[in-house]
């Protein structure tokens, strides 16, 4: 089920319904665990499998875990996790790749056609119980006992496909008390999730098309083409995974329930330490304290594990050689701003050069993230030099719509992250979700899935 | 919990207004979803008009109906006021609805393109049922362009309502009398917005081309039946233009083929076709071989204020 669906808003509204007439909190787990899947194996049903299996065995792993304390099991379980993760998305990659290097060796060997199929939100829901396995090891948090609890932990489906992705301490807890129905908190769901999908339908979606169209055919784009084109993508896939995440964040609060903020206007970073705790913050925050901080953090080998924390991050991100360059290409620049601090200075006119160079080298690397294989990106670095001619002239709705973000940004950005809207008059809360609900009517009619769910 | 209520409510009430405004104002929404159905909503808006140019792109490209207004207005003493009707995206069914619901209007003069793509060539966009069709009647037509128009019509109430691209289609239709509409239709409309617009000044008229005028009396094709019938009843004088086009594109509009079907038209008619495309018309001017670009809109324009002026004079 997607979120930008009418069949999704009548699901929620008759889950919220039944959430909100009844006060016992087992039915309201019942609910909200039975909702999830419902959710998840309307899209595609097979995928409902996985999860149930990753759920039980994960249920299972995390008692002994916190019953043995031992770091055996610990580890047989990240493994088995991340065998599932490989199996389902990096299977055809390793093979693929396995089988070139063999041929390099004259030998002729035919990759095997088979349908590739990737459970919706896999690497999501993979991380966050990894995440809680390790806690429970690391003694951060309590494990929990109540099968019912974890599986909503576990497939909450306001987060379960494209996150965020929610610490077992501060979810659990919030699934075992009875929430009163806040009022306030349920009208700043509703914004939330207008915002949300404005941000997704509106913006990404529309900006999606000529994307495509520009990576699809570099060789058509002038240099100013290209780089529109480019700011284009920086844009689509901020709006995309901003969107999904505010719904989220709305659909949370609807049911009183408090989801960690993921995108804090990552574009004005005048680094790219700053950029990657503006960008996916739980995400970020994920790699930093499970992977780089047990690869062995700042204590030792800093920069390679700096360096091997982006490029497994990048790896997350897909399945292709593509990814891994993006990875590394940021695990680079990270680590280069570790070894030579490079500032221009303090005032705002340094500041701001900062941030258009920080911008401009994200955008660089969002080429090898969006081509579709090496040749593509080389052909689009190609475009961004100039090197074609073309006549076609850059459109005036991706112009305007590029605008629209950047108003966007200017005015509902902050209220987006705090609670102001509270504080709005009811003229104003109501003029503003009437303009978002406007625009979404407006602009319903492209039905593109979000990008983050092929990761 | 009054919050809450209150602003649910206020968001509900707002919609089921607005759902009811929409319904209650169907024309103008309905304008919102064609360029078409738009400019023929402003022609009603538009008062005084004497002088519509109908086509397609290459005639919007070629005119700017503010500067033929000025052109006009220079060399003769009689008031002009056009308006350029022209859309992209056109073809035969469309143009022929177009002349329609004109010829209903207060307007004295139609300037009809009548070009390789929109007339003689009535592949572009139908399919093999259409082509059928405008063989038919001309209700056929009639009831083939208004079905294709109110299938969009709950889209239109649905979706694109509220567009901001909508929103400015408004806009142009209530302020159709003020400003030049042009502008809005072209590519590049931010630019030509912020821009001024810039008469070609080192040019002469008189100098550039010059039309093949066509009126003779030899009986041809009946591709034309339709419109010959539907044009024959008006009383309103009747043009029609081929606009220039780039040597590339000569072979296509000026052949013996064309010019025979034009004959029918001059002939049946009783009216003359100035047909441009035989003419050498400067690269310079040009933005792709079929259209014109800033410059030769300005110089064609003028051209045109040369070639009909007396003809128009007497209609006005």
């Amino acid at each position: 089920m997607l979120f930008n669906t009418l069949t999704f808003i009548i699901f929620h509204l008759v889950c919220l319904f039944i959430f909100w007439i009844t006060k016992s909190l087992l039915i309201r787990n019942v609910l909200l665990f039975s909702g999830s899947l419902f959710f998840y194996g309307w899209y595609y049903w097979p995928g409902l499998i996985v999860l149930v299996l990753s759920i039980l065995l994960n249920f299972y792993f995390s008692l002994k875990i916190a019953q043995t304390g031992s770091k055996k099991t610990l580890s047989l379980a990240v493994i088995l996790n991340l065998t599932s993760l490989s199996f389902f998305k990096y299977s055809k990659f390793i093979l693929e790749n396995f089988l070139s290097f063999l041929n390099s060796f004259g030998l002729e060997l035919t990759i095997p056609e088979y349908n590739y199929w990737l459970p919706l939100g896999i690497s999501f829901y993979t991380f966050q119980v990894i995440g809680y396995l390790v806690d429970i090891y690391r003694k951060e948090v309590e494990v929990e006992k109540n099968f019912i609890v974890f599986g909503v932990f576990k497939c909450f489906y306001a987060q379960l496909i494209a996150g965020p992705i929610v610490r077992a301490k501060e979810f659990l807890p919030q699934l075992k008390k009875v929430n009163r129905f806040n009022p306030e908190k349920f009208k700043i769901g509703i914004y939330y999730l207008l915002a949300g999908l404005c941000i997704k339908i509106v913006i990404a979606d529309t900006v999606a098309q000529f994307v495509d169209f520009g990576f699809s055919a570099p060789e058509k784009l002038n240099f100013i083409n290209a780089w529109v084109t480019l700011y284009g993508f920086a844009v689509q896939i901020l709006s995309d995974f901003w969107g999904y995440s505010t719904i989220a964040i709305g659909i949370g609060y609807m049911y009183g329930i408090d989801l960690p903020l993921n995108f804090n206007n990552p574009y004005i970073s005048s680094s790219i330490r700053e950029f990657w705790r503006r960008w996916h913050i739980t995400l970020s925050f994920w790699l930093r304290d499970y992977l780089y901080i047990s690869l062995g953090g700042n204590r030792k080998y800093r920069l390679r594990n700096l360096m091997a924390t982006m490029t497994l991050g990048g790896l997350w991100h897909g399945a292709s050689w593509n990814f891994i360059f993006w990875g590394i290409g940021h695990g680079l620049w990270l680590v280069l701003e570790r070894v030579i601090p490079f500032k221009i200075g303090n005032n705002k006119f340094a500041k701001l050069t900062n941030q258009l160079i920080v911008f401009h080298g994200v955008c660089i690397l969002w080429v090898f993230f969006r081509a579709n294989d090496f040749k593509n990106a080389f052909d689009y670095f190609q475009s961004l030099l100039g090197m074609f001619k073309s006549s076609i002239k850059v459109s005036d709705t991706l112009i305007f719509q590029l605008i629209l973000f950047i108003f966007f940004v200017v005015f509902f950005e902050k209220s987006l992250k705090d609670q102001r809207f509270l504080k709005w008059s009811l003229f104003k809360q109501v003029s503003v979700s009437l303009l978002f609900i406007f625009l979404i009517n407006s602009y319903a009619n492209a039905k593109l899935d979000f990008i983050y769910f092929v990761f | 919990m009054k919050g809450l209520i209150k602003y649910t409510l206020s968001i509900l009430l707002v919609l089921l207004c607005t759902e009811q405004f929409v319904g209650h104002h169907q024309n103008y929404f309905r304008a919102l979803s064609d360029k078409l159905l738009l400019k023929l909503e402003m022609l009603k808006k538009r008062e005084n008009d004497k002088l519509v140019f109908i086509g397609s792109s290459k005639t919007l490209d070629a005119v700017d109906s503010a500067l033929f207004n000025d052109h006009f207005n220079e060399v003769s003493d009689k008031k002009m006021k056009s308006f350029n009707m022209a859309t992209t995206g056109q073809n035969y069914k469309r143009i022929f609805h177009t002349i329609k619901k004109v010829l209903k209007s207060q307007v004295k003069v139609l300037v009809i393109e009548t070009s390789y793509v929109n007339f003689l060539d009535g592949n572009l966009g139908f399919d093999e049922s259409e082509k059928r069709n405008i063989n038919k009647s001309n209700l056929s037509i009639e009831e083939d362009v208004q079905g294709f128009l109110s299938r969009n019509l709950h889209m239109v109430r649905l979706r694109k309502a509220f567009k901001p691209k909508s929103f400015l289609r408004l806009f142009m239709i209530f302020s159709s009398n003020i400003f030049n509409h042009d502008m809005w239709f072209r590519s590049n409309t931010i630019k030509q917005i912020i821009s001024k617009f810039k008469v070609v000044q080192d040019f002469s008229s008189q100098d550039l081309i010059q039309p093949k005028i066509i009126s003779s009396n030899i009986n041809g094709d009946e591709r034309f039946r339709n419109l010959i019938n539907l044009l024959d009843t008006t009383e309103k004088k009747i043009i029609f233009i081929n606009p220039p086009v780039a040597k590339e594109d000569h072979e296509r509009e000026c052949n013996d083929e064309n010019h025979h079907s034009y004959k029918t038209l001059s002939k049946e008619l009783d009216t003359k076709v100035y047909d441009y495309t035989c003419s050498a018309f400067d690269q310079k001017f040009m933005r792709d071989p079929t259209h014109l670009n800033s410059s030769g809109r300005s110089a064609f324009t003028k051209i045109l204020v040369r070639d009909l002026q007396k003809e128009i004079e007497q209609e006005i």
